[in-house]
Order: C-alpha cells, then structure tokens, then sequence
C-alpha cells in the first residue's frame, strides 16, 4: 500500500489537533499519526508535513523545545500561558520543581514501596561543602522498609542530578558516578526535547552512563507533562559503605524525613 | 522473519492471561521486535489495552475483526481477508521517541457465539470436536503463514477454559504459557491442564509441540501460600515427565500493572506506563522466553 503523502499527512494533522489550540507534543502527534493511518510515519515524513503546515501558517509551534505544534487559528487565542521565548530557556532551576513532582509522583510508585516502609524525596541541590566537588546531587530520595520475615530493614538512597538540554556531557554521567560515593544508585536526568540538536549526544551519554551503572531519565519536552519522563536505563546498586550513606544522610535529610525514615526502620 | 507463535492459555479466568499478553508483548516490542497479538477472548479485554477503545469500536464497526473473518469463512463468502483483519500500529506507546511496533488482530463481544454456532453447524454435519478442530487449525495454519513472516512473535490472548479456539492455538503455538496464581484453587488441575494441553498437541497431523507448557506464576504475594505453592510447582517442574516447565520470573501483584493496563486514553512513554521495577520483571521474562523458543 502507498504510504500517505505530506499533504495527506498535513491533512491528518490538521484533523488531529484540538480546535482549542492546546499544543501537542510531536512525540504524540506522531503516534496519532501512525495509528489513524495504520502505517509507520518516520520524523523525517512527519517533519516534512509539519513544515508545509508551519508554511501556510495552519500550525503554530513551541520553539526551542521544539516538542509540541497547536493549531493556529486567528481569533482563537492560544491556551499557553508562557511565550515561547520563556518556555524555551528551560534552565535546570526551572525544572527543579518538575523534577520533583516527577520523583514524587511515579518514580516513587514505582518503587513500590509496601505501605509500612517509607519513601522521602530532598532537594538537595543548595546543600553540602561549598567546595565539594560533586558532593550536591540535586535531589536524593530515600526508601526504606523492613522484610516480612527477616531481621533488619533495607534503606536504600537514589541520587538524582538534573541536567538541562546542553547540560549533559560525559562530565555529567561522572558527576552522578561521583554522587555514589555516599549514596546506592546514582541517576542522570537530562531535558532533552525531541527536535534538540543535543540528541546527537544521546547514544553516547547512554553507553556511558551503562558503563558506569548509572540510570538515565530522559525528560522529553514540556517537563510540566508527568508522561514526559522516560527512563532510559536503570541504575546498578553500589555498594556504597553504610558509614558513608549514614553520615550524607544526616547532613541533608531534614527533621520530618529523617523521623519518618527512622520510623520505618524501626518497624514503628 | 517467521514469527514464533505464543499462546497464553489457562482454564481459569482471572490469572493474569491478558496482563501477560500486553506486558509481554509490549516489551517485546520496546526491544524492537515486531509482534503481532491475536485476541481470541470474546471480552476482548487485551484489544481495549492494546488499540483503546476508540479504535476497537473503529475495528468491530468496520469488520476488521477475527470474529468477521471466521463469519466470512463460515458463510464462504471470501470478502473478508485475514490479512487485511491485522491492524498494525495500533499501540499508543512510545519508547526512545517511536511508537511500539506492535499489530492487533483484534475480537470483539460476537467471538463466542460465533464460536457456538460454529460448533452447532459443523456437528450437524456430523463433524466431531476433534475434525472441526483439525479443520480451524488447517485454516489458521495456512493463513498465519502467509502473516507471521512479516512479524518476529506472535502472541495469543485464549480465552478462559477449552474452546475450540483455544485448542487450535495451542496447536499452533511454539511455546505455551500457562500464568497461574500460586494458591490452591489456581492450581487445582493445573496438572491435568498441562498434560492435556501436551497430548492435544500429539493429535492428527500435528507434530508435538517442542516445548512442555510453561507455568508462570502470576499475581504473587509477600505470602507463605504463594511461596510455598510456587516451591511446590518449581519441585514438580524439574521432574524428568513433568507435564510442564515453570518460569524462573514471577510477576507480582501490583496495583503498577493494573494501572498500566487501563492506560489507554494517554500515550506515554513504555517505562512510565509500566513504571521501572515492573519493566525489570518484564523484561526477565521476555529475555526468558526468547531462550526457551531459541533452545537454550
């Protein structure tokens, strides 16, 4: 069967898009694509038929993110409340706060943490020697729980550090190695939108951080956007010395976490 | 390409069949694999997971259905083409920025009385259960060996209990995996399923199947009776004329897979619908099974 051509595809798109001007993640877009026709629609075909659309000025897009089109209907005013000029400049101070959503939210139900155990995530990113070199990973998360039947409790510590989309370089994935010096798993989280030139450094960021047992989390355009986050590669458990993860914790875990943390290794 | 076929059968409803059939056939297909998954269960529930609802409609309306074919076949009518009943992608599941390459031979609510009036009308010809079989299974043979060359696995939803359709596929599969919780009821029989399953599988013109049934502890809780059946399954296992093999992975019973399993409407990334540490259990299996069918 002949695959559809960019008008048909542009045709699609248009049909596609809410009539409110919600934006659309490209990512989604393409896979309404590839489902409504029931054919494979590459980017380049995809990026072929958003240009005709960008052209006629049908579609509007998110620069610099580069992730998400909307339609562009005069009259109609647009349901974003950021310029992209703003959305653009994603800093790693502005995905912060997203980052933290994410690992309380579905990062840590993946854990799945029985309801006895405990599980605190810190923003530890302004904490720690001033000096110290890659001592400050920017969040932690803490699990702990104890076994049904076996003495003692498992505490685990995750180190998360946040780059943003020109961020990520090899000097990221040893940063994060770096951080398991005092913690279990070591996590590289890097904003990379789908268009970025920066995904050229993909494939290198992931061997390296496979080599290393570090965990990748990709975020992919809108962090606001909790199905934006993809983990790319799980982290290899360090044996870090329980003195070493004892004495971080203390020094940047707060007073409610520790309690809680403490509680459920006591089984209380 | 030359798909593997996999059957996920059990006599009991409620194991685990269609949770098995989706995360297993998505993360086959998150490790670029292209997979096929044929529902022969009339609740359709592993179609809803895969194509959402939307879609299924879309499919049932326009007779792109399993159900349709076999009708069409029934009534000789040849209008309706096996092929042209496969939706390919169907899956609203990214992984690395692509959709999942996964296709969907869709059934829907018709499936089962489709089924009983297949057996009403071929026995009045005075067909017995083992030639109208013999008959569906030469029909489905022909017309999966035209389609799973363009596939790596095929992967098939039974329904509950022994219908025809799900003897059929047994008789095609490569491999035949029976998820089953590790409490007394679930295995009640097990044993008996197994072997009946096996000896099917020698009936006719079949050959026997390469693989005993594979047993794969589904549903698994943090208690004694699930381990202690799962230790008692594993011993029976390893016996020499065991009437089956069991999964070295167990899938627990997490509320993350029955969350997964109702995320149809968004399209989210593979990890984030599966959550990690279920994807770590996925993948085990997949790896698992892609060693039994390669003979390791």
């Amino acid at each position: 069967m002949p695959k559809a051509t960019s008008a048909i595809l542009a045709e699609r798109i248009l049909g596609l898009l809410p009539s409110d001007g919600t934006p659309v993640l490209n990512r989604v877009m393409r896979v309404m694509l590839s489902r409504e026709l029931g054919e494979t629609v590459t980017e380049e075909r995809y990026a072929e038929a958003r240009s005709v659309l960008l052209a006629k000025g049908r579609i509007g897009r998110l620069r610099g993110q580069g992730g998400q089109i909307f339609l562009d209907k005069p009259g109609v005013p647009c349901q974003r409340s950021e310029s992209p000029e703003e959305i653009s400049a994603w800093s790693e101070s502005k995905l912060m706060t997203h980052l933290g959503r994410y690992l309380n939210g579905p990062f840590k139900k993946g854990l799945d943490i029985p309801k006895s155990g405990a599980c605190v995530v810190e923003d530890t990113s302004k904490m720690g020697p001033s000096r110290g070199r890659w001592a400050r990973p920017d969040y932690i998360l803490v699990s702990a729980m104890r076994f049904e039947f076996m003495p003692g409790a498992q505490v685990d510590v995750h180190s998360f550090e946040l780059k943003a989309e020109t961020g990520a370089t090899d000097l990221a994935v040893y940063e994060a190695l770096a951080q398991t010096r005092f913690t279990h798993f070591g996590h590289l989280v890097w904003h990379l939108p789908e268009r970025s030139p920066a995904q050229a450094r993909l494939q290198e960021i992931t061997e390296q951080c496979d080599e290393h047992g570090i965990g990748l989390i990709r975020i992919y355009d809108d962090p606001n956007d909790i199905e934006n986050y993809e983990v790319i590669l799980d982290p290899v458990r360090k044996a870090t010395l329980p003195s070493a993860v004892d004495g971080f914790l203390e020094l940047r875990l707060n007073q409610s976490h520790r309690d809680q943390i403490k509680r459920a290794i006591n089984g209380e | 390409m030359s798909g593997k076929v996999i059957a996920v059968a059990n006599m009991k409803g409620g194991v685990g069949k269609t949770a098995t059939v989706v995360g297993l056939a998505e993360t086959l297909a998150a490790s670029g694999r292209t997979v096929l998954v044929i529902d022969l269960d009339a609740q359709a529930n592993a179609s809803i997971c895969i194509a959402g609802d939307a879609m299924l409609t879309d499919l049932i309306r326009r007779q792109c259905t399993f159900e349709s074919f076999l009708n069409d076949f029934l009534h000789k009518r040849s209008t309706i083409s096996f092929d042209n009943c496969i939706r390919s992608n169907v899956s609203n599941v990214t992984h690395l920025g692509n959709q999942l390459p996964l296709s969907l031979l869709a059934s829907g609510p018709a499936l089962r009385d489709l089924e009983l009036k297949l057996v009403y009308v071929l026995t009045r010809k005075r067909m017995s259960w083992e030639q109208i079989v013999e008959a569906l299974w030469g029909l489905m043979k022909i017309q999966l060996q035209r389609s799973r060359k363009s596939f790596d696995l095929v992967v098939i939803d039974c329904a509950p209990g022994i219908s025809i359709l799900t003897e059929v596929s047994i008789r095609l599969a490569d491999l035949i995996i029976v998820p089953t919780i590790p409490d007394f009821l679930s295995t009640f029989g097990l044993e008996a399923f197994c072997i009946n399953m096996w000896e099917r599988g020698l009936n006719g013109k079949t050959k026997a199947p390469k693989h005993l049934p594979h047993v794969l502890a589904t549903r698994c809780r943090q208690i004694n009776i699930h381990r202690d059946t799962i230790g008692v399954l594993r011993e029976e296992a390893k016996g020499a004329k065991a009437p089956f093999r069991m999964f070295a992975t167990t899938i627990p019973e997490t509320i993350a897979i029955a969350d997964a399993l109702g995320k149809i409407e968004k399209y989210p990334p593979f990890s984030s619908k599966w959550t990690p540490a279920v994807v770590t259990i996925l993948t085990d299996l997949a790896t698992e099974i892609q060693g039994t069918l390669n003979g390791n």
